[in-house]
């Protein structure tokens, strides 16, 4: 049998003292029914790819010396009559409106820009304060883009929508008030669309405020339907309530112990923690089922089946206990990826499993010992057809050789495709599909250039004149350089400002840029005016090669030119195009550390190396498979799928435990096929009817709003079902090849 | 740019809400008009030879507390650029004397006097303050008209503080929200 490492002693302690143990479970659940009311959310998207790397120092930079691009909201406006009076005055209206609204801290939009009066001196509008014709608007657009070429990044090329960029208010985009301000800005939104005139809110903020909708509809509604879903299938195991009733009871106690616990220790859920319930609640359902089938049996010929709890305690709790553990290494083994957010992940993740793993210790055999108080008896026959599923495996034992060699044709294809397939990480896969931001936004990255720019920070050498001839010699050489690698107007800085005053014969002055309000330098110049900003148009549709192939032709060119140690190139594309590629990488590697870890680990659980190889090409098989149908169909592997898979091993490990805890009981009185075939039968019925219940429950998931989410729970329902596979039919293989 | 925008917001906050030098009996009543959530815009020009800007305002005032005394609150914009109101206007005792603290947050000017009359439903009132960029004292003339309790409309003029001459700024209309 396999060794639990002590920790089935818990269950005992708990079944031996059952009013005690009722007492302090009772407690604990009231106290985290608590914790749960005081449960956060947290709909941050760019902490996902903070490792502590200088890419994200540079990030961190950019926003602390210049200004939170995080926090701009975009208003877009859609209307086939922009260029129109009428159009122009609707989206006059948006800006003055948005402009002053008191969450809102300043607007840019072409009503903010400005140019420098030739004739009279000083700065005027670059938008004439009305309108008299229809033909005098498309003239202005005309002159608007001619004269300030970065105006165009302000509205569309067909001059069919425009946008208002807000810079909201810091406290007003705070987790806890961000949902309430974005649909403020919606109604604000729609109060002004007019006949023809259609608008909406985009941006870092409303993404944020969605996943955080998106997270709570999915706690609220997917998670109580996994959960009845999984009572549902359990029910129909059974055909019996109470038995139904008794393994859905260690999944919603540690539900309630991990959400309280959540919410007592102030840890937000987020759009990556946010699968972290129904995993709970499917994990605990499966290993509740593997107890309470082996106590089934063991009961239903005793008067009295208290007893035989203790045994099944003692048979079936170290199987829980390692499944448990190497469910919670492959989740730490994301802490390895050394991104935060994926630690988190990790670290919480693997809190969730020993909860769950404790919940079903104690809860299901007090849970039991209650019931039979009440006069409760289980019923065997309901599960005992299941058996059937056993014997095609029990027959291609004859032929261990070809099934062995089959796998290994499947693995080596699978093989292929993890070295293959393509990576990709975009923010747009974060968003639901069909909700109203991510139509914004989709539609704002097709049309607009710069959605997201990428920013060169040059560091001045004179600190103590920002418009020293040294400061700007060395920023219009750098500028130069970068219109050799970037068309001409797809960037923009101070120079446009001196541009426009130089157009009226005169020159910049720094008098000149401490006229204008911080708002709007912090977009060029940094507050101790030691270092500008230049802001190149992106588009958010690169792929990370093609990032880093521009970015390393412009590296070249600066270093081309010695600029290279004066600036620090940054931005959302650097993040995209190296950050995630690099964290993708260190996820497969967190990801062999689970497989490597989780094998040494039922080795050393098993006391035997052979057992632990032999579980090694059935557990690796299922990854490699999903990782071959998804080259297959396409899919780039995103954050999602590889989380995914590294999790979904932690849990298809499980059956191969059980079914070599099942094996190992058996080998101390049978011969070792005999003990194969005994296990195959003992634990098929189990290991399918979790596998359909884990499936069920990330089933309900699939149908998240969040399509990372959706994404995940969808690979991980392929891997178990793989996993069923390779364990029913791979792992006796390999177990009688090896014994 | 922003100096002309901040002259030109600075005479047009402080003639939309200073108060007439009224009759102690229309003081409240005044107060009464003026008090509410109001949205304005109007087309301005900030400095004699500038071109017209845009300008729209929010307000919020109210005299719950004290019926003589208007406590003002809300913010305009002009282009890029938005200014903060806040301060009050109070009527003194049963003299046609009022007194307001409302530039706060304009630091470049510097509040001197602040003064005026009524005549129907127009409030005259004429302010003077120290312009730190033109480093010239400036005068400015409103005229507050009442339109019912749902609207009213300031008409702004101004001197340029090269020439000394006075000049239209514009006119913004309120309309209740």
């Amino acid at each position: 049998m396999i060794s639990g490492f002590g920790l089935q002693n818990i269950g005992i302690l708990a079944i031996r003292n059952p009013i005690i143990s009722t007492v302090i479970i009772v407690i604990l659940t009231l106290t985290s029914l608590f914790g749960v009311s005081r449960l956060g959310f947290s709909g941050d998207n760019i902490e996902i790819l903070r490792d502590g790397s200088q890419e994200m120092a540079d990030y961190d930079h950019l926003i602390s010396t210049f200004r939170s691009f995080n926090n701009d909201a975009i208003v877009l406006m859609q209307s086939d009559k922009l260029a129109t009076v009428e159009g122009i005055e609707a989206y006059r209206d948006l800006h003055f409106e948005f402009a002053l609204d008191e969450r809102v801290e300043s607007v840019l939009s072409l009503f903010s820009l400005v140019q420098y009066d030739k004739t009279k001196g000083g700065w005027k509008s670059a938008v004439p304060a009305r309108f008299e014709s229809d033909e005098e608007v498309v003239a202005f657009f005309d002159r608007i883009a001619a004269e300030i070429p970065s105006a165009q990044s302000l509205f569309g090329p067909d001059r069919d929508s425009a946008v208002v960029v807000l810079y909201s208010q810091a406290e007003a985009i705070v987790d806890a008030r961000i949902s309430d301000t974005m649909d403020a800005f919606t109604k604000l939104a729609k109060e002004l669309e007019t006949p023809g005139v259609t608008n909406s809110i985009a941006g870092q903020p409303a993404i944020r405020a969605d996943l955080i909708s998106n997270i709570l509809g999915d706690l609220k509604t997917l998670a109580p339907l996994a959960l009845v879903l999984c009572g549902i299938i359990a029910l129909a195991l059974f055909r019996n309530p109470v038995a139904a009733l008794l393994c859905a009871l260690p999944s919603i106690i540690s539900l309630i112990w991990f959400l309280g616990g959540a919410g007592l220790t102030g840890t937000d859920l987020n759009f990556l923690t946010n699968i972290l319930p129904v995993l709970l609640i499917v994990i605990v359902f499966a290993d509740t089922l593997h107890m309470y089938l082996k106590w089934q049996r063991l009961g239903l010929n005793d008067d009295d089946p208290i007893p035989s709890l203790e045994v099944v305690i003692n048979e079936i709790g170290p199987a829980c206990a390692v499944s448990s553990i190497t469910t919670a290494v492959a989740l730490l083994s994301l802490c390895l990826s050394g991104n935060f957010g994926l630690f988190e992940l990790g670290v919480v993740g693997a809190i969730a499993v020993i909860v769950g793993f404790l919940s079903v210790l104690v809860v299901l055999p007090l849970g039991c010992y209650w019931a039979v108080r009440a006069g409760f008896r289980p019923n065997r026959k309901a599960t005992e057809g299941l058996k059937i599923i056993a014997k095609p495996a029990v027959q291609l034992l004859k032929h261990k050789a070809a099934v062995i060699c089959v796998g290994l044709v499947f693995g080596a294809a699978g093989l292929y495709a993890h070295w293959n397939i393509d990576s990709r990480f975009a923010l747009l896969d974060y968003l639901g599909s069909h909700t109203q931001v991510a139509k914004s936004e989709s539609y704002i990255d097709d049309r607009y250039a710069g959605t997201t720019p990428l920013f060169a920070i040059v560091e001045l050498p004179d600190r103590s004149r920002l418009l020293s001839d040294e400061n700007t010699g060395l920023f219009y050489s750098i500028l130069d350089t970068i219109g050799t690698v970037f068309p001409a107007g797809s960037f923009y800085s101070l120079a446009d400002f001196a541009k426009e005053i130089e157009k009226g014969g005169g020159e910049i002055k720094e008098s000149d840029i401490d006229q204008v309000p911080r708002e709007l330098t912090s977009r060029f110049i940094a507050e101790d005016k030691s270092e500008v900003l230049i802001t190149i148009f992106s588009s958010a549709n690169r792929s990370a090669s093609e990032t880093r192939e521009q970015l390393e032709i412009f590296k070249a060119a600066l270093a081309e030119r010695n600029h290279l140690d004066a600036t620090t190139i940054t931005g959302f594309p650097i993040l995209a195009g190296i950050v995630a590629p690099r964290l993708m990488d260190k996820l497969r590697i967190s990801l062999l550390a689970a497989v490597s870890l989780s094998i040494l680990i039922i080795a050393a659980a098993a006391r035997s190396l052979k057992i632990g190889l032999a579980c090694l090409v059935p557990n690796l098989l299922p990854i490699l498979l999903v990782e071959l149908v998804l080259l297959l169909a396409g899919i780039p592997l995103n954050m999602s799928v590889t989380v995914a898979l590294t999790v979904a091993f932690g849990i298809a490990v499980n059956d191969s435990i059980h079914l070599a805890n099942q094996y190992m009981i058996g080998r101390d009185s049978d011969d070792p096929e005999g003990a194969i075939v005994s296990a195959l039968y003992e634990v098929t019925p189990a290991v399918f009817s979790t596998t359909l219940i884990l499936s069920g429950g990330l089933f309900i998931m699939m149908f998240s709003n969040l399509p990372a989410i959706t994404v995940f729970s969808g690979v991980m329902v392929l891997t178990l079902i793989l996993a069923l596979l390779a364990d029913i039919f791979q792992l006796p293989a390999y177990l009688a090849a090896l014994k | 740019m922003f100096r002309t925008f901040l002259m030109a917001a600075t005479t047009v906050s402080m003639l939309t809400f200073a108060p007439p030098s009224m009759s102690a009996a229309n003081a409240a009543n005044i107060f009464d008009k003026l008090a509410g959530s109001w949205r304005g815009s109007g087309i301005i020009t900030p400095s004699i030879d500038s071109d017209e800007e845009t300008i729209r305002c929010r307000m919020k005032n109210n005299n719950d507390k004290d019926p003589n005394k208007l406590v003002l609150s809300g913010s305009c914009g002009v282009g890029g650029f938005r200014f903060s109101l806040r301060g009050w206007i109070q009527k003194n005792g049963n003299k046609n004397s009022y007194t307001a603290s409302m530039f706060q947050s304009l630091a470049s000017l510097k509040t001197e006097t602040f003064a005026g009359k009524t005549s129907g439903n127009k409030l005259n009132l004429v302010y003077k303050g120290f312009d730190k960029l033109s480093k010239q004292t400036i005068s400015a003339r409103l005229a507050v008209v009442s339109r019912g309790v749902e609207k009213f409309e300031v008409q702004v003029s101004r001197t340029d503080p090269e020439s000394g001459k006075l000049f239209k700024v514009g006119t913004i209309k309120f309309a209740k929200k």
